[in-house]
């Protein structure tokens, strides 16, 4: 019955009549537990906001976010359907799905406890504040004592590779705020590590490039803790503080490697360099939106 | 910590001199990080997490 009506829907270029009946008869089928069905009209449903050009509004976002909670977390079309609602959701050429619908999946895969690709999404959204909530819970419940102040650094730095700074601010105010083995809630922090980012941040707002270079000297052992932190810091200083890029660097997408096996829906990990082909200016990717809520 | 004393001190707001002195201190006493736990690994690109792991 769906399909007949899909069809003369469809023909008739009837489009938003034709969304309701696929997004209820979607949701009705998947609470049955009938998945196959439902995810099969849950695909349909993204392949007409594309046909028919549909706004990427908030009330889209959260349609799409409540079908995919209900299509089972091992369902193969799962990875098919988001894969396709990111697509149509792309706001710029670095096609990576708009930040409010990552904001939308990555309460998902927080309520599924699916923390790594919770924290994928929450990355590429504007949701500092629940994701640095997340990583407490994930810090708490699995990671080691040593780490509280890691986890934090890890969020923040990379948030701002990602040219996502109002971001980086709410995840670390949160996570201060929140973290139970932190007991000075505002700095200066016991923690240097922590001291370091609060200065960062403050250095990234006025992007004076000598007092970014002495956090880093100063900090030298702290930031030597995780190697991979001297990587994102050149990129931080490329994009906040006007460093160029040394000659000869390709293009390095940061999750690029993350986001293929995401979209790519393969389990297959990918060189981080050169992972996608998409970006070819290389240092100036276009900023990603970060308006707030 | 005299502020003005040491180059470093140079265009920072007065109150992270004090801050950063202690921490450099504190730093000197930093033990070795232990390997990382799975949790705080998967936050790494892959190929990092390969190197480190």
């Amino acid at each position: 019955m769906y399909r007949t009506l899909y069809f003369r829907y469809s023909s008739q270029k009837r489009y938003p009549e034709l969304l309701d009946l696929l997004y209820d008869g979607a949701t009705k089928l998947l609470l049955k537990n009938q998945q196959g069905s439902g995810a099969d009209l849950a695909i349909l449903f993204v392949d007409v906001l594309v046909t028919s050009d549909a706004p990427t509004s908030d009330e889209n976002f959260s349609k799409i976010s409540k079908l995919f909670q209900l299509i089972n977390s091992v369902a193969p079309e799962r990875d098919t359907f988001l894969t396709k609602a990111l697509r149509w959701s792309g706001m710029d050429e670095t096609k990576k799905g708009h930040p409010h619908l990552h904001k939308a999946i990555a309460q998902v895969f927080w309520k599924e406890k699916n923390y790594y690709l919770a924290r994928f999404h929450f990355m590429h959204s504007p949701d500092g504040r629940n994701c640095a909530k997340m990583l407490v819970e994930l810090h708490v419940a699995r990671g080691f004592s040593n780490e509280a102040d890691l986890f934090i650094a890890q969020a923040v730095l990379q948030y701002l590779c990602l040219q996502n700074k109002n971001a980086a601010i709410l995840a670390f105010t949160s996570y201060t705020t929140n973290h139970p083995n932190i007991m000075k809630r505002s700095p200066p922090f016991l923690l240097p590590l922590l001291n370091f980012l609060w200065f960062l941040l403050q250095a990234v707002e006025s992007g004076k490039l000598a007092i970014f270079k002495m956090l880093c000297d100063k900090y030298r052992p702290s930031l030597g803790r995780d190697p991979s932190y001297q990587e994102y810091l050149d990129k931080i200083a490329q994009i906040f503080f006007g460093v160029r890029p040394p000659p000869n660097s390709r293009p390095r997408g940061l999750f690029d490697n993350f986001l293929q096996q995401l979209l790519g829906g393969t389990e297959e990990e990918s060189d981080e360099d050169g992972a996608s082909a998409s970006s070819s200016s290389g240092h100036n990717t276009q900023p990603m939106e970060t308006e707030m809520d | 910590v005299v502020v003005g004393t040491e180059e470093w001190h140079t265009g920072l707001e007065t109150d992270w001199v004090p801050v950063i002195s202690r921490d450099i201190q504190r730093q000197r006493r930093q033990t070795e990080q232990p390997p990382f736990s799975d949790s705080y690994l998967s936050g790494m690109s892959s190929k990092r997490r390969k190197l480190v792991s």
